[in-house]
Formats: C-alpha cells, sequence, structure tokens
C-alpha cells in the first residue's frame, strides 16, 4: 500500500513538473514567433485607406515571413468593435490591430469605450501618414487663409465647413481653423469625406479638410483650391503650400496616422520583431507606391516610440475635446 | 467627341478581347453569378476574399475580374429573390413581391426568363450611357445637392406607400416601422447614438443585409413550418415554361425601359445604392398599369423593370465612383481600394491617364454581361428543377447558407442573430396580414431624408425655403404636394362609390396563398 502511494506522489510531482515546464515552454517569445497565421484587424469595411495598408503591408509580411497574413474585418463603431476585439485577443502577437489615427481620436473624445487605448495595448509601428489639406471653391479665388479670414468677414452668418463627421479629423482640423482664424464656423457632418469634397466643389458649402486622393484631382482640375495644409509632409502632394502651424492656427493634432498595435500584454521582444520588419517592409517600392496613392507616406518607428505618440495624440485631442466641447458617445 | 468615344471603346473591346482578359473576366463573372445565389454572402465578401489574389495581377485583368463578381452576383441574386423569396441581395427584395408568386403559379422559369432579359437591356443601356453620357453625369452629379435629393427621396417615399397591398393604413405602418429602423444607429448630423440599445454593434445602423433576408426568406419559412408543399410541384415543368413566350416578351418590353430609364436618371445620383431605384421603378409600374391589383401576385412587370432599374443603375453608377470617388455601393469602395493597391487613383485622372484601362473595363462590362446571359439562361431549368427538392431538405440548407451569408458581411454572429430577429418580427407581421416590404423602403429611404433635409438647412442657415428656392427641389416638392392631394381626392371618390353601392375599385382576396393546384390552403 505505502508503496503505491508513493508511486502515485511521484508520478503527480513528475507531471506538475511537466505541466509547469510545458505552460512555461508555450509562452511566446520572439525566438519561436510567428507561430502560424497572422491576423491583421481592421475596424473598417474594406476598400478603405486603413484596409489597404493592412493589406498592403499585411501581403509584403506574409512574403517575408512564410505565414499567411490575413486581413479580418470588423467594422462599426468608428473602429471599436475591432479594437475590442484585438485588446481582448492572446498577446502572442499573432493578432494585429491595424488602426487610423481615428483610434486615437476616439480614445480622446469618448467616455465610454469597452477598452482603455494606452492601457490595453501596445504599440508596434507607425506605419504611414496622410496629410490633410484645407480646400475651398477656387471659384471665390481663396487662396490663403488669411483671405479665407477676409471672405468670412463678409459673411455675418458664419461659414460652414464639411467634414467626414463628427470627431473625425477633418471636424477637428476645420474647427481649429475657424476659431484660430476668429470667425464663426457652422459644422457640416457627411457621412465620408468625398461627399464633403464635392459639396465644396458644387460650392454649397464653404470649405473642408480632405485627404489627398480626394482633394487632389478637383484641385488639378481647377475646381477647388488648396490653401493650406496639416504638416510639411503636404508638400509632396501639393508643393508650396503653407501649413497650419505657420498660418497661425494652434493646436492641431497633425496629420492623420495609421499604425500596427497588439494587445498590453505581448512581450517586447516580439514587437520589436514585429516592428523591425514592418520598417524593413515600408521601403519597398510597390508599398511605397500604394502608400503614395491613398495620399500618405510610409513612416516607421520603433514600439516606444509609437506609444509616445500615440499617448501624446491622445492627449491633445482631449484638450482639443475639453476646450471646444466635443465628445463621442 | 462621340466619335472620340467610339474610338476609345473600338479600342478597350481590343483590351478586354485579349484572351488573358477574357479569361479572368470570365472566371469573376462566374464566381459572382454562383455567389448571387448563396443568400447574404454578396459581391463584398466574394471580392475581400480574391483581392489577395489581385496583388500580384496586372491592374487590368485584376479589375475586370473584380467587377466581373460585382454584376454577376446581381444576375444571381434575381433567382433566389424569385424562386425562393429570398433576396439575396437587397435590391431584389422587390423582386420578390411578384417574382415569388409566379413561382408558386408554376411560373418560376417564365419570371426568371424575364428577370434576365431585363437585366441584359438595361446593363446594355446603362453602358451606352455611360459611354456617352459620362461628361454630363458628372455635371448632373454636382447640380444634385441636398435640398434636391431630399425632395426626390421624399416623392419617393411618398410614392412608395402604394407598394402595400391591402390596407394602406397597415402599408403606412410598415413604412413607420422601416423609419424607426432607419434612425437605429449613429445619427450623421450629430454624432448622437440612437436607439442602439447599448449594443456597439448597432451603432452603425440595422445591417440591410439581414433585414432584407429576415423579413422576406426567414420569415417565409417560419411560415412554412407546418406547410410542408413542395412549390411549383404537381405540375410538370415542361420546357415552354422556362422561356418566357412571345406575349409575354411584350408584355414585358414597356416597363423594361421604364425601369431601364429609372436606374439610369438614379444613377447620375451619387450615393443614393440600387435599392431605392427598385422600389420607385415597382412604384411606377403599378400607379401606370391598367391593372394595379395584379400586382404582389405575379405581375410581369412587377419583375421586369425592378431589375431593368437595378442593373442599369448599376452600371452608370461605375461614373460618378470611377470620376469623383464616390462610390454608390460598399462593393464599388472595395473595387476602389483594389485599384488604389495597385497604386491607381480614382478621379478626373483616371479615365485620361488609363484610359486602357477605363474603357477595356467599359467593353468588359458588356462582354461580362453576354457571357452571363449565355451562363444563365439555359440555367434556369436547373434553377427551377431545384424547387423540386422537398420542403424539408430545401428549407433547412437555405436557412444555413443565410447564416453563412449573413456572418460574411461583417464577420459577426451578432448579424445572424439580427436576422433571426427580424425572421420572428416578419413572420408575426404576416400572420397579421401586414406586408413587409414598404419596411425596407422607410429603412433605406428615412435616413437619407432626414440627413438631406438637416444638411440643406444647415447649408442655407435655417432657411425652409431653401427647398422651393432650388428649381429641381421645388418641382419634386410639387409633384409630392400634388400626390397627397391626389391621394385624397381618390380615396374621397372611393369612398362615395363604395356608399352608392358600387365597387369602384374591387378589392381581391389575397391570392398569395393559393396552392398551385388552385386549391386555397386555409389556416
Amino acid at each position: 500500500m505505502p508503496i503505491s502511494i508513493l508511486r502515485r506522489v511521484a508520478v503527480s510531482i513528475v507531471l506538475l513538473g511537466l505541466s509547469v515546464g510545458l505552460s512555461s515552454a508555450a509562452q511566446p517569445s520572439a525566438a519561436t514567433y510567428p507561430s502560424g497565421v497572422i491576423t491583421f484587424v481592421v475596424g473598417a469595411t474594406p476598400g478603405g485607406a486603413t484596409d489597404i495598408v493592412a493589406r498592403v503591408v499585411g501581403q509584403q509580411l506574409s512574403k517575408a515571413w512564410g505565414v499567411p497574413v490575413v486581413v479580418v474585418n470588423r467594422a462599426g463603431a468608428g473602429g471599436e468593435i475591432g479594437a475590442a476585439y484585438v485588446a481582448a485577443a492572446k498577446p502572442d502577437g499573432q493578432t494585429v490591430l491595424v488602426a487610423p489615427s481615428a483610434f486615437g481620436v476616439l480614445s480622446g473624445l469618448s467616455n465610454s469605450l469597452p477598452y482603455d487605448s494606452l492601457r490595453d495595448f501596445a504599440g508596434v509601428s507607425l506605419m504611414a501618414r496622410t496629410p490633410s489639406f484645407l480646400v475651398t471653391p477656387s471659384a471665390r479665388g481663396i487662396k490663403t487663409i488669411a483671405q479665407l479670414q477676409a471672405y468670412a468677414k463678409t459673411k455675418p452668418a458664419g461659414l460652414v465647413y464639411g467634414s467626414a463627421g463628427t470627431g473625425s479629423t477633418g471636424h477637428l482640423h476645420a474647427l481649429l481653423v475657424a476659431t484660430g482664424a476668429g470667425f464663426k464656423g457652422e459644422h457640416a457632418p457627411y457621412r465620408g469625406t468625398p461627399e464633403a469634397v464635392n459639396d465644396v466643389v458644387a460650392g454649397r458649402i464653404d470649405y473642408a479638410f480632405s485627404p489627398g486622393p480626394n482633394a487632389l484631382p478637383f484641385a488639378k482640375d481647377g475646381k477647388l483650391t488648396i490653401i493650406a495644409t496639416t504638416s510639411t509632409l503636404g508638400d509632396t502632394f501639393a508643393p508650396g503650400i503653407q501649413t497650419l502651424e505657420q498660418a497661425g492656427v494652434k493646436g492641431d493634432p497633425g496629420d492623420d496616422w495609421y499604425g500596427a498595435l497588439v494587445p498590453a500584454k505581448t512581450p517586447k521582444d516580439i514587437r520589436i520583431k514585429l516592428s523591425s520588419e514592418i520598417a524593413h517592409i515600408l521601403t519597398l517600392p510597390e508599398v511605397r507606391t500604394s502608400l503614395t496613392a491613398i495620399g500618405g507616406e510610409a513612416v516607421s518607428s520603433t514600439p516606444d516610440e509609437f506609444d509616445a505618440m500615440l499617448k501624446q495624440y491622445i492627449a491633445n485631442v482631449r484638450t482639443l475635446g475639453h476646450t471646444y466641447g466635443i465628445e463621442l458617445q | 467627341m462621340i466619335g472620340q468615344s467610339l474610338l476609345n471603346l473600338m479600342q478597350g473591346f481590343g483590351v478586354a478581347l485579349q484572351p488573358h482578359n477574357l479569361m479572368w473576366s470570365f472566371f469573376g463573372v462566374l464566381i459572382g453569378n454562383l455567389i448571387g445565389v448563396l443568400p447574404g454572402m454578396g459581391a463584398l465578401s466574394a471580392i475581400s476574399l480574391l483581392l489577395p489574389l489581385t496583388y500580384t495581377m496586372h491592374p487590368i485583368p485584376a479589375i475586370l475580374m473584380l467587377a466581373g463578381i460585382f454584376y454577376g452576383s446581381q444576375y444571381g441574386g434575381a433567382i433566389g429573390a424569385i424562386l425562393l423569396n429570398l433576396p439575396c441581395h437587397p435590391p431584389h427584395a422587390v423582386t420578390c413581391l411578384d417574382g415569388y408568386p409566379m413561382t408558386r403559379a408554376g411560373n418560376g422559369g417564365t419570371a426568371l426568363g424575364i428577370a434576365m432579359i431585363s437585366s441584359f437591356f438595361a446593363a446594355s443601356v446603362g453602358i451606352v450611357v455611360m459611354i456617352f453620357a459620362s461628361p454630363l453625369l458628372v455635371r448632373a452629379a454636382f447640380s444634385f445637392g441636398p435640398a434636391e435629393l431630399f425632395s426626390i427621396m421624399l416623392l419617393g417615399l411618398l410614392a412608395g406607400a402604394t407598394l402595400s397591398k391591402g390596407s394602406a393604413l397597415k402599408g403606412v405602418a410598415m413604412t413607420a416601422m422601416g423609419l424607426l429602423l432607419g434612425i437605429v444607429g449613429t445619427d450623421v448630423s450629430s454624432g448622437v447614438m440612437r436607439f442602439t440599445l447599448g449594443f456597439p454593434e448597432l451603432s452603425d445602423k440595422v445591417e440591410l443585409v439581414a433585414l432584407a433576408l429576415g423579413l422576406f426568406g426567414v420569415a417565409e419559412f417560419l411560415q412554412n413550418v407546418n406547410r410542408m408543399q413542395v412549390i411549383g410541384g404537381g405540375t410538370k415543368v415542361r420546357l415552354r415554361d422556362m422561356r418566357p413566350s412571345a406575349a409575354e416578351l411584350k408584355q414585358s418590353f414597356l416597363p423594361m425601359v421604364r425601369g431601364t430609364l429609372v436606374g439610369t436618371v438614379f444613377g447620375a445620383m451619387p450615393g443614393t445604392g440600387p435599392t431605392i431605384t427598385t422600389f420607385i421603378a415597382y412604384a411606377i409600374e403599378k400607379r401606370i398599369s391598367k391593372n394595379p391589383e395584379r400586382f404582389g401576385h405575379g405581375a410581369l412587370a412587377g419583375v421586369a423593370a425592378p431589375e431593368a432599374s437595378s442593373h442599369s443603375k448599376t452600371q452608370v453608377d461605375f461614373i460618378p465612383t470611377m470620376s469623383l470617388g464616390i462610390p454608390g455601393d460598399p462593393v464599388m469602395a472595395l473595387i476602389l481600394g483594389a485599384l488604389l493597391i495597385q497604386g491607381i487613383q480614382p478621379g478626373t485622372q483616371l479615365i485620361s491617364e488609363h484610359a486602357d484601362l477605363f474603357w477595356g473595363l467599359i467593353a468588359s462590362f458588356w462582354i461580362g454581361n453576354v457571357l452571363l446571359v449565355i451562363l444563365n439562361v439555359p440555367l434556369i431549368g436547373v434553377w427551377v428543377k431545384l424547387l423540386r427538392v422537398p420542403y424539408r431538405y430545401l428549407y433547412p440548407s437555405a436557412l444555413f447558407f443565410i447564416a453563412v451569408g449573413v456572418y460574411s458581411t461583417n464577420n459577426s454572429l451578432f448579424e445572424v442573430g439580427e436576422v433571426l430577429v427580424f425572421g420572428i418580427a416578419g413572420a408575426i407581421f404576416a400572420a397579421l396580414d401586414f406586408h413587409v416590404a414598404p419596411v425596407l423602403l422607410g429603412y433605406v429611404l428615412g435616413p437619407m431624408v432626414e440627413e438631406y433635409f438637416r444638411r440643406a438647412l444647415l447649408q442655407s442657415h435655417g432657411d425652409m425655403m431653401v427647398f422651393l428656392d432650388h428649381p429641381i427641389s421645388a418641382v419634386f416638392i410639387a409633384a409630392s404636394a400634388l400626390l397627397i392631394v391626389f391621394q385624397f381626392f381618390f380615396r374621397a371618390k372611393h369612398a362615395r362609390g363604395v356608399q352608392r353601392g358600387s365597387e369602384a375599385f374591387p378589392v381581391p382576396q389575397d391570392a398569395e396563398r393559393l396552392a398551385p393546384d388552385g386549391r386555397s390552403s386555409t389556416h
């Protein structure tokens, strides 16, 4: 009897030791990464700019590492659903959120998110920056923000600006222009930037901010005038246009960006491995061509740099939200 | 100008008929057609699945394939709508209204034939319009501002109330239900979430595919649980039944033309989907028909006109999408995305900088439509024979495909729950003798009417007269007012007629539940 109990205890100890050993071996690390299919989660419907960035980078990543990279679209609630999905995913680097700057705006302006963008996520890398352009109908002959200000003085009811919706980056830029230049601006939200730009061309609204692909063709055709841009990156697409900072508009959050994030507990070495591969991918010419087509430029960063940038971005947006009373549900 | 367009078109045919491009076009069209038959799983899922294929391809065959999937799925969508009351593609919901009763009467093949022919005709006309009127269309797109669009949508909403069979009050109630459902989500103009009941999945809107499939398809299945008959069974399906007769063709010619006109006109307005055009085409046909009471029980015009309008609208819609970058459809948005991945920017430059792509695409539209007709006409018999599968196998399989299809719209089980809820609701409505088509109309038009109304007022700084100041808008407002007045006048006349004992407008018994051999299936 005592011998069999001893045997049982011995077997249990061995099994316990094995299970502990195995579970610690199951800890993800850069050595075993990637261990299978990588999922890029996009919180928007397919075909949009975020989706394109995800697909272009994902395709190259798949080639480089020999594992399938699948893009999954979980649209809804301005990206909240996709982000919540990644926040709850296993922190082994196999699930990556490809997020646009709207992710940061949502965090800065919303009080009821099911996740905390800084605590539940860890940055991997920035991937692209897309400048936005202030456009006005060319028939009005306005060429600078100062002239826009002068035009606004002739309109007692104020000017109407369009955007892709309340809380979109276009809304924030346009609002800052109005308050910075000191005229009354009425916000007309649209379902998407193309509709807003369309109405600017038709002269129904006075100005709007738009990413390059929507605005530049009209500018070339002479139907729109671009009078400002969100950063010096805009120079690549529309040379000689002054930036908002140069025009004296303060507190602007800056260009739109696209970045990759993973769940917070993902080990740092996995993040660094992914980040350096993405940085390499962003130097490839075909990737740069696709990014130019969506009006942006490839920009990479280390995980820490991205974390810092995101924190700063969210803080900026939060300040804007408090100052101007913009709140998202 | 026309000469130049013709020359470009010739070049386009040269590009589209190259064996490599033709092969990919055919592949896309085939996949699209098959996908179209599967409920819920629309071109969107198919294109996003096949998108990675296009990365390594040259842009031209890539876009030809994707476009082929797009309009191929629309041909396939009519099949489910007519044979099973399953609008596999939301614009086909209206086709269910007359197509399904025709199937129950044993004429499913004829309905399919008419649908195919109308689609082909309308697509061809749409392509011609696209080629020769594209600069006109682009300019027209700019002259439709929110005030004009509001007035047009308002007229559509009022006119579409005639879609209801039976009691007008019930029709209005269903439209109002649709309006309420359309409100669910985040309001564009204020950013406030309405009626989302705490579900983030509802903060964008109730999913149209879930609504259409639930109200039409799942509701129908739920009702038929205790009535397991084979549709169209009993009568032998003869080859003659599968082809529309010459008389039937003649009957559906004018509705086809009118439907095409409606679709083309709406094609010029960016951002309005094909679903609206189908409702309007149907409503017009019902209004000007000599026997409006036949609508809802198997009128040919009720199949021909909506199909025609949907297809011509889709074709003409390519123009604002390509040249303005405003996709009329999520699928077009995806195709635009595919172009962007290839580094091609849609816009006014697309036509000049990538002429071979643009004209090759247009030529391939027509070639693709021809391929689809060749594919589908012989298959009509096959699809109709599918109905002979006993209900107890057919319906559960269809439900399975519905669930899968609806899941694929957003990779989320929430939509499957939605389709179930709407299916149950639809079955309850049907049992209470409410017809559900107006729900879809209210759902599609309501949010647009509100959005354009508020935007128009925003742009006019609160001046209500903006709707009458703009000439196009004023015309439609006047038409809406006339419609309301006419309705009152007509009802008053009818009431007086009934008082005098004569039936001015014989109200038929609801003949929908007639079994194919003429016996009425009593509850």
